[in-house]
């Protein structure tokens, strides 16, 4: 029996003005999954996994997460943001609150969690990103690796069922990537959906399940990570590959 | 002047004082009601629904344009000719001071809300607070820090504006000031000194207030 | 509400609007003169100078204007000093302005390298010649901006000379409101002459602004 979908693209197209950055995409993702997006920058990566929370809206075809459309319409939407976590390249902490508030937030104003209940569960959830001292600092005193951390306790808080990941330790300095990817290579292993935008290769062969390579707005190769990387499929990809691989 | 006697004395004093009451207590309500009125000035402003935001865009632009004189001066003559009641100065001066505060603040307030980062929006959004929520608990409040050493040189200003409140009659210390020269020994000088000293340090504990807070937001 | 007094004293209030604009213009040399000097010591090598420049600044910025322009009027007459309405309406606002023009030149000045004064002070130059050529022509582009909003403001605070009887815009519509009872027309008039000199300044500044940005 085959899994049921988690997220489904059908005949997706986007457009910013006249430029279209998402073209023909088809694409669907299996629950516990851990998808690999790859591609040049500017080639539509953060565009595609924002219209799975609807952060971007299509202007045609059609987005299922979790058996749920996407419409203009809020219901559905809401409904969906409340089951998919994102995590962001420049971490989007708020600023005025705590590690724990920052935690507690969404779980308290969104599904009505009692307050004990939402602390109790932040501070395992810290236990869980190794943070479990900072519960009470504010994340201007934190460094960029640990923000990630409690950005990615964050997401959790809401129990999702998918997690999007938007080039995660892009923004962080080389010694703090590691500690962000053992979080997340552990969560790979729970069984929830991930979707991820990331160059760290590594991460990709050792946890993903898929690599999807995309170019100028289109989705030109995917294969499961091994077979990617020793042959992409694609002279794009491979020329892609062969840049970041050098580094 | 070799005695001051007549100006400190406790009668004359007393009376002084209570002018510096009326001017605070006539800033206070300016603030608090500009405070509020500006928020909503500026979400008005910032609205997508077109004919709220051109109203508000109007509304505060006028303000901003016009001297707070005229203004008071129209809330207390003018006024009540439109609006069929009779204000007694200090509801006219309390009506003015808000209403033009409330436009620079309104302004203010737009450059707060538009200066907080995109993505914070959007990680709120993504963990599906609605809009006024994220209004309420993320938006407003990172702006309001934002904004804190604007909003204090403005209730400065506010502070200052109140003593143009004395020429529609409002008893205020400015005023009270006129009447105290106005009397034997007829030394408007000593005075003078005295209200600059009152409002001198009314001004700088308001600005010493403003540092507190916004050291007080990292 | 008669709409027609409006019509009828048209002449009165353009009289207003000239006065205005007579104040303004002198209030705003003299705020521009006596500003450039204060910046020049909140500026300077030594810190009684620039003590005494702070002092001046926040005592003018601190106390009403109000209150300033009534201690020329009422209170200067007790030592034997008896100024004209006009020339106190003048010496008020200027000098009370002021003090904002030379916080706006001082941050303008902040905001030049001082790589720069020093490469003229090393280049032989004094610390006058120096400040002249090198770095307050840099600091004016940054000033004009800010100096563009205390214009603004000086304009609108011109109207505080009508509390001295000085017939400007609002001191004619005052007066010819309280004669004819029609205070509605007569305000919204003098709001119209407000707008007509606010709303130009206003947008050039939003221009300058604009072409001074960063
Ligand atoms: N909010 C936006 N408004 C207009 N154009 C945008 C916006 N966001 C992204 N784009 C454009 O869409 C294209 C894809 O961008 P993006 O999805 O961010 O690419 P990637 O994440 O792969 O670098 C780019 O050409 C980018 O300039
Ligand atoms: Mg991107």
């Amino acid at each position: 029996m085959p899994t049921p979908a988690a997220i489904e693209f059908s005949g997706v197209q986007k457009w910013f003005g006249t430029n279209h950055v998402l073209i023909d995409i088809d694409l669907t993702i299996a629950t516990g999954e851990v998808l690999v997006v790859i591609g040049p920058s500017g080639s539509g990566k953060s565009t595609l996994i924002r219209c799975i929370n609807g952060l971007e809206a299509v202007q045609q075809g059609t987005v299922v997460v979790g058996g749920k459309q996407l419409t203009a319409k809020g219901g559905e939407l809401a409904a969906i943001r409340r089951e998919v976590g994102m995590v962001f390249q420049a971490f989007h902490l708020y600023p005025h609150k705590t590690v724990l508030e920052n935690i507690t937030l969404a779980p308290i104003t969104v599904k009505r969690v009692p307050r004990e209940q939402a602390e109790r569960e932040a501070r395992a959830l810290l236990e869980r990103v190794d943070l479990p001292e900072k519960a009470d600092a504010y994340p201007a005193q934190l460094s960029g690796g640990q923000q990630q951390r409690v950005a990615i306790a964050r997401a959790l808080a809401m129990q999702p069922k998918v997690l999007l990941f938007d080039e995660p330790t892009s923004a962080l300095d080389p010694e703090m990537i590691a500690e962000v990817l053992d979080v997340m290579k552990a969560l790979a292993h729970t069984g929830i959906t991930m979707v991820v935008v990331t160059h760290e290769m590594g991460f990709a062969r050792e946890v993903g399940d898929r690599v999807v390579f995309m170019d100028d707005g289109r989705i030109v190769a995917q294969a499961p990570p091994e077979q990617f990387f020793s042959a992409p499929g694609n002279p794009r990809a491979q020329l892609f590959l062969s840049k970041i691989l050098a580094h | 002047m070799t005695d001051l006697g007549w100006l400190f004395n406790r009668g004359t004093l007393t009376f002084l004082a209570g002018g510096l009451g009326v001017t605070l207590e006539l800033a206070a309500i300016a603030i608090a009601v500009s405070f509020v009125a500006g928020i909503v000035l500026a979400l008005g402003r910032l609205s997508r629904f077109r004919p709220l935001s051109v109203a508000a865009t109007i509304y505060i632009e006028g303000m901003r344009a016009l001297p707070v004189l005229l203004v008071i001066f129209f809330s207390y003559f003018a006024l009540p000719r439109i609006i069929g009641v009779k204000l007694d100065p200090f509801a006219a001066g309390a009506i003015a001071m808000s209403a033009f505060t409330a436009a620079l603040v309104a302004e203010i307030v737009r450059a707060g809300i538009l200066a907080v980062p995109k993505g914070l929006v959007e990680a709120a959004q993504s963990q599906g607070l609605s809009a006024a929520q994220i209004l309420r608990i993320v938006t407003l409040p990172i702006a309001v820090r934002q904004m804190m050493p604007a909003l204090v040189a403005q209730f400065v200003t506010l502070l200052k504006d109140t003593s143009l409140t004395a020429v529609i009659g409002i008893l205020e210390l400015t005023r009270r000031g006129q009447i105290v020269f106005a009397q034997p020994p007829f030394q408007p000088i000593p005075v003078f000194a005295l209200i600059a000293l009152v409002y001198f340090t009314a001004n700088f504990g308001l600005a010493q207030i403003g540092r507190r807070l916004e050291a007080r937001t990292l | 509400m008669d709409w027609s007094v409006l019509g009828e004293n048209a002449g009165a209030l353009a009289q207003g609007l000239l006065i205005t604009l007579e104040v303004s213009a002198l209030a705003l040399l003299l705020a521009l003169v006596l500003g450039v000097i204060v910046a020049t010591l909140r500026v300077a090598p030594s810190p009684v100078l620039r003590r005494i420049g702070t002092a001046y600044v926040e005592f003018l910025r601190n106390i009403p204007l109000l209150v300033q322009l009534f201690f020329l009027f009422f209170a200067l007459p007790s030592i034997g000093i008896r100024l004209d309405a006009f020339v106190c309406g003048v010496l008020a606002l200027g000098v009370y302005t002021s003090a904002f023009v030379a916080e706006a030149i001082r941050s303008g000045i902040a905001a030049v390298p001082t790589g720069q004064l020093e490469a003229g002070l090393s280049s032989g130059m004094g610390y006058a010649t120096a400040m002249r050529l090198i770095v307050l022509p840099q600091a004016i582009a940054k000033t004009i901006p800010p100096l563009g909003n205390t214009t603004l403001n000086l304009i609108k605070n011109s109207s505080l000379v009508s509390t001295v009887s000085v017939l400007d815009i609002l001191g004619t519509a005052n007066l010819l409101g309280a004669r004819s009872f029609q205070y509605v027309p007569m305000f919204v008039g003098a709001a119209i002459c407000y707008l007509i000199l606010t709303l130009p300044t206003a947008f050039a500044v939003n221009l300058l602004e604009k072409r001074y940005a960063r």
